[in-house]
C-alpha cells in the first residue's frame, strides 16, 4: 500500500515536472511572438554557423558542394530520363498495336499486299549524274517507267524514267530541272518544286504565306506521297516571292534499298488532287482528343460543317 | 561516444531542418528523443523559428516540438525497457 502510494507519488511529480517544462516554454514562445525581432536575430546569430554550411552547399563551386549537387542533378535527371524511356517504350507498343491492326484491317478489305517491289540501289550520285539512281530491279520484275519509288512507308522520292529488263533508274526529285506540284501543309498552299540538285529541291511561293521550317511538302498526284519538310527557308523581304528548300530525310549516299510501286503516276484529275488536299487538311486537323477534351466539339463542328455544306 | 553521437545528431536536426529536408528531420528527431529525451529539442525548435522568423506568425516548429516534449516525456517510460532509477522508485 505503502510502495503503492510512493510510486503514485512519483508519477504525480513526474506529470508536475512535464507540465512545468512545458509552461515555460509556451511562456518563451509567448515573449518570442511579443519580440519577435529580438527573436529573430538570436535565431540568426545561433544558426550563423549553419547557415553558412548550407549557403556554402548551395553556391560554393568547391569540389566537395559540386559534387554533391551534380549527384543529386543527375540523379533527377536519370529519374526524368527513365520515366521517358518508359513512355516512349509505351508509344512503341501503341505504334506496333495501330500497324498490326492496319494490316488486319487491309487484309479484311481485300487489299492487295506487296503492292510496290523492294530494291537495291546499285549506283548514286558519285557513279551517276545528279540527281539519278540505278536499282537492280527491272522490267523482268514489273518495274514500270512512271512508277514512283520510296524510301518509307509514304516517303516518296522520285519515279523511274528508263527501264532495261534488268536495271531501272530512278529521277529524283531534287534532280535539276525536275518540276512538279506540291502541297505545303501548315502554310496549305500548292506550289511547284523544282530540283535543284545535290539532294535539295525547292518550292517559291508569294511573300505572305506563312511558309515555316517544318512544314510537311506532299505530292498530291501520288498517293500515298510525302516527300519531306522544309529545312532551310529563304526570305527576303525586298524579294516578291520567298523560297523553302527541302531536303531527303535520308541522305542520297544512306539510301540502299529502295521500294518502287506497281502503279504508275498517271496524270490526276484537278478535282482528285483537291480531294487528297482536303484529305491532308483534315489528317492535320485531328489531334488526340484524349488529351484535350474539347477537341471533340471541334471535330464534331467541322464534320457537321462539311455534311451540310453543298 | 555516446555523448558525440547525440550532439551529432542534435546539429544535423538543425541542418536538416535548414536544408528542408522534413522527412530525415523527423527521423533524426525520433532517434534524438528515444536516447536522449525531447527537452532538448525545445531550445533548438525556438531558435530555428527566431532563423526563419516564424515569431512575427506562428512559431510551428516550437509549438509543434513543445507538444512533441509532453507526448513523448507520457509514453517514453512504458517503451523503453530499461528505467532510470527514478522511474523505478
Amino acid at each position: 500500500m505503502k510502495l503503492r502510494s510512493r510510486h503514485n507519488s512519483s508519477r504525480y511529480n513526474r506529470h508536475r515536472h512535464i507540465a512545468k517544462v512545458a509552461l515555460i516554454a509556451l511562456a518563451v514562445v509567448l515573449l518570442g511572438m511579443l519580440l519577435p525581432t529580438f527573436f529573430s536575430v538570436t535565431g540568426r546569430i545561433a544558426l550563423y554557423p549553419l547557415h553558412v554550411t548550407n549557403e556554402w552547399y548551395r553556391t560554393s563551386s568547391a569540389r566537395l558542394p559540386m559534387f554533391l549537387r551534380e549527384q543529386n542533378e543527375l540523379i533527377t535527371r536519370i529519374s526524368d530520363l527513365e520515366n521517358q524511356l518508359a513512355a516512349a517504350s509505351g508509344t512503341e507498343l501503341t505504334q506496333q498495336r495501330l500497324y498490326e491492326e492496319n494490316i488486319w484491317l487491309k487484309g479484311l478489305l481485300g487489299v492487295e499486299e506487296h503492292s510496290r517491289i523492294a530494291a537495291a540501289v546499285i549506283a548514286r550520285p558519285g557513279q551517276l549524274p545528279y540527281d539519278m539512281m540505278q536499282i537492280d530491279k527491272g522490267e523482268q520484275d514489273g518495274i514500270k517507267v512512271g512508277a514512283p519509288v520510296y524510301i518509307g512507308l509514304d516517303n516518296v522520292i522520285g519515279v523511274i524514267t528508263h527501264v532495261t529488263p534488268e536495271y531501272s533508274f530512278i529521277e529524283l526529285f531534287t534532280t535539276p530541272s525536275f518540276k512538279a506540284t506540291a502541297f505545303i501543309s501548315g502554310a496549305n498552299v500548292m506550289a511547284t518544286i523544282e530540283g535543284h540538285g545535290g539532294g535539295v529541291a525547292r518550292v517559291r511561293v508569294p511573300q505572305g504565306v506563312p511558309l515555316a521550317v517544318g512544314n510537311l511538302v506532299h505530292m498530291p498526284s501520288i498517293d500515298p506521297g510525302v516527300f519531306g519538310r522544309i529545312s532551310y527557308l529563304e526570305n527576303e523581304p525586298s524579294q516578291p516571292e520567298q523560297f523553302g528548300y527541302i531536303t531527303l530525310q535520308k541522305p542520297i549516299s544512306g539510301i540502299h534499298y529502295v521500294a518502287v510501286a506497281r502503279d504508275i503516276v498517271t496524270p490526276s484529275q484537278p478535282s482528285v488532287i483537291e480531294e487528297r488536299v482536303k484529305e491532308i487538311i483534315r489528317q492535320t486537323m485531328v489531334i488526340d482528343v484524349s488529351a484535350l477534351s474539347l477537341a471533340s466539339t471541334t471535330i464534331i463542328a467541322s464534320s457537321t460543317a462539311d455534311t451540310t455544306s453543298p | 561516444m555516446t555523448f558525440f553521437i547525440n550532439i551529432a545528431t542534435y546539429f544535423l536536426i538543425g541542418v536538416m531542418v535548414i536544408q528542408n529536408h522534413l522527412f530525415v528531420a523527423a527521423a533524426l528527431v525520433l532517434l534524438f528523443t528515444f536516447r536522449v529525451g525531447a527537452l532538448w529539442l525545445v531550445p533548438l525548435a525556438i531558435v530555428v523559428d527566431g532563423y526563419f522568423g516564424a515569431f512575427a506568425t506562428t512559431p510551428v516548429f516550437s509549438l509543434v516540438t513543445i507538444v512533441w516534449y509532453a507526448v513523448s516525456e507520457f509514453i517514453r517510460p512504458q517503451l523503453l525497457l530499461q528505467h532510470t532509477p527514478y522511474e523505478q522508485a
